[in-house]
């Protein structure tokens, strides 16, 4: 696990993506799921999500993402991929207390952010890489809220440089953490 | 002719995700966001009553589309989001204009842009009828290459609209309109005895900075009521919005052509409103019609025109060369109404599909996402509704 993170945060130094001085913070539990545009293409982006950290020390949760229209993929058939969350969080700049909690660096300052570990489902370009994922959502209420997904970007692997955003057209809901109901509510 | 002193170097470098990313930090820096509120019929007074209970802000008010826009605190947004009065919410996001300039001096003599040839603008004159709405950072009036006489506008709250601190929008219009034969360069439209027929909305301040989608939508939708037929939006933006596609459905329906940059990203996201399938989206290319780096590559991008080193003006009556993918967009603005003033019994779909029918094709053979259907080009156009007709019942 911190293997893969930091594999994650050295690539994306690199990449000049890491946010300075921000880190995942937090404790979070949500699920959701819907569309986003393709990255250029013309059909949608459809992917599943669930993610948790709320023991304070270990992310998890899987992502389920597919891309088929994707124009500098369309040779092989798309993106598709199914992922391993490696961290999970608010990306912020932490408080003392909180620096102390998890020291896992992040690139979208103030939006949830979800990192990962994904393996292709795509015979034609197999293979593994990191990744990341960002959005900011509106939560649920009376009627048809929707978020946006801020990256979904892809880091190396099979599917190194695929960059997308978009207004999510779908759900995401926030769930409390086991260990934190009573408290919460 | 162009005497290599050209004043100023612009680097389009808008449509930026990552800035609009920091936006978004820098709105919840204070919690305070803005979102399009939709209100099931009937319940506009209700909803709007809770927002402003809620300390919300209303900042427009969106009847066509039983909406309005507000800047509400994110913690106080949980209060009324679930109010029975509210069909949907989403963010507002965010258009940018883009670029920064340096400013130098001038000298031209009758000078014809690289780019007027290139979509054959220069084999056809214009012959009036067809407003064109720019919707850019303002308009220099003063500027002695620029039309003034059958110009209007309306300042959006962000300035006056004859007035342009920035020069992104003076430089847009220039390419469409500026005037021939008056000493310095020409537009698209600038050749024919008609002085062409101009609508300014100004949604920039002399900063760029931003505008929201919603306030977009209300600005195009005061370009078509001073009667523009074509619209030109040299910005952009990475998100899309409910409000602002129906806005721009609602012009198609209404008769306009709606021209858009594809974005300089140069990645292969889209960028709205070009990605709307109301609006053109147009790439950039340079002098050798070879694809721009920072063109963004769509499968909604529908032509090619125009945009590294392009002359225009500049406020002061000063000539600025430009970079983006905005100065493309006003190249195919400028040929759709050239065109459209020939065949004023067409619609807004056949002036369109005769645009990309007739568009000289680039790259791969055929359709390709970094040129679309190729060079828009203004004479093979009028060509093609000459042989091809038009009854002005054409569809998308």
């Amino acid at each position: 696990m911190v293997q893969k993170n930091l594999k994650l945060v050295a690539l994306a130094v690199l990449m000049g993506t890491v946010s300075t001085g921000c880190s995942l913070v937090g404790e979070h539990k949500m699920t959701g799921g819907g569309t986003i545009d393709s990255a250029g293409g013309d059909k949608k982006a459809v992917f599943t999500f669930n993610a948790e950290r709320c023991d304070g020390e270990n992310a998890k949760g899987n992502v389920i993402y597919r891309d088929e229209s994707a124009i500098d993929f369309e040779d092989m058939g798309g993106v598709a991929l199914k992922a391993k969350l490696d961290d999970f969080g608010y990306c912020t700049i932490p408080g003392l207390e909180e620096q102390a909690e998890n020291g896992i660096a992040c690139h979208c300052e103030d939006q949830y952010e979800a990192q990962f570990t994904y393996t292709s489902n795509n015979p034609e370009a197999p293979g593994e890489g990191v990744g990341f994922a960002c959005f900011f959502d509106t939560g649920e209420g009376n009627g048809r809220f929707n978020g946006v997904v801020t990256a979904m970007n892809l880091v190396d692997g099979p599917y190194a440089g695929y960059i997308n955003h978009g207004t999510m057209n779908g759900n995401i809901q926030s769930h409390s953490c086991p260990a934190k109901t009573e408290d919460s509510e | 002719m162009h005497k290599k002193s050209i004043i100023a170097v612009l680097v389009a470098t808008a449509f930026s995700a990552n800035a609009e990313l920091l936006d978004n930090v820098d709105a919840n820096k204070d919690r305070n966001v803005r979102v399009v509120f939709e209100y099931n019929k009937g319940n506009k007074d209700a909803l709007i009553a809770a927002v402003q209970a809620a300390g919300g802000q209303i900042k427009l008010e969106l009847d066509n589309d039983d909406s309005f826009a507000a800047l509400i605190n994110a913690d106080m947004f949980e209060q009324v989001k679930n109010n029975k009065a509210m069909k949907s919410a989403e963010f507002d996001a965010k258009r940018y204009v883009i670029p920064t300039m340096d400013t130098t001096a001038a000298n031209f003599e009758d000078y014809v842009p690289y780019g007027l040839p290139m979509v054959q603008a220069d084999q056809l004159s214009y012959m009036g009828g067809i407003k064109v709405c720019v919707v850019d950072t303002g308009y220099d009036l003063q500027h002695p290459e620029l039309p003034s006489i059958d110009v209007d506008g309306d300042s959006e709250g962000a300035g006056p609209w004859y007035e342009d601190g920035n020069g992104h929008g003076t430089h847009v219009a220039g390419t469409i309109a500026a005037l021939d034969h008056n000493g310095g360069l020409t537009g698209v439209l600038g050749s024919g005895s008609t002085e062409p027929e101009l609508h300014i909305a100004r949604v920039f301040n002399d900063a760029g900075n931003f505008v929201y989608a919603s306030d977009l939508a209300g600005a195009v939708n005061d370009c078509a009521d001073a009667g523009s037929k074509v619209i030109n939006m040299s910005l952009g933006g990475a998100f899309s919005t409910k409000v602002e596609e129906r806005a721009f459905r609602r012009l198609e329906r209404a008769g306009i052509v709606a021209v858009a940059a594809a974005g300089n990203d140069g990645n292969a996201t889209h960028s709205f409103p070009a990605s709307y399938d109301s609006v053109v989206s147009v790439a950039a290319i340079d002098e050798n019609t070879m694809h721009a780096d920072f063109s963004q590559r769509t499968s909604q991008v529908e032509v090619a025109a125009p945009g590294v080193g392009v002359v225009s003006t500049y406020p002061g009556g000063y000539y600025a060369t430009a970079d983006g993918t905005s100065m493309a967009s006003p190249h195919v603005a400028g040929v759709a109404a050239l065109v459209w003033s020939h065949f004023p019994q067409c619609n807004n779909f056949e002036i369109r599909n005769a645009l990309s029918a007739s568009a000289k094709d680039l790259g791969d053979e055929g359709y390709d996402y970094k040129y679309g259907h190729g060079l828009v080009q203004a004479k093979a156009a009028h060509d093609y509704l000459m042989t091809n007709g038009c009854d002005g019942r054409g569809v998308k």
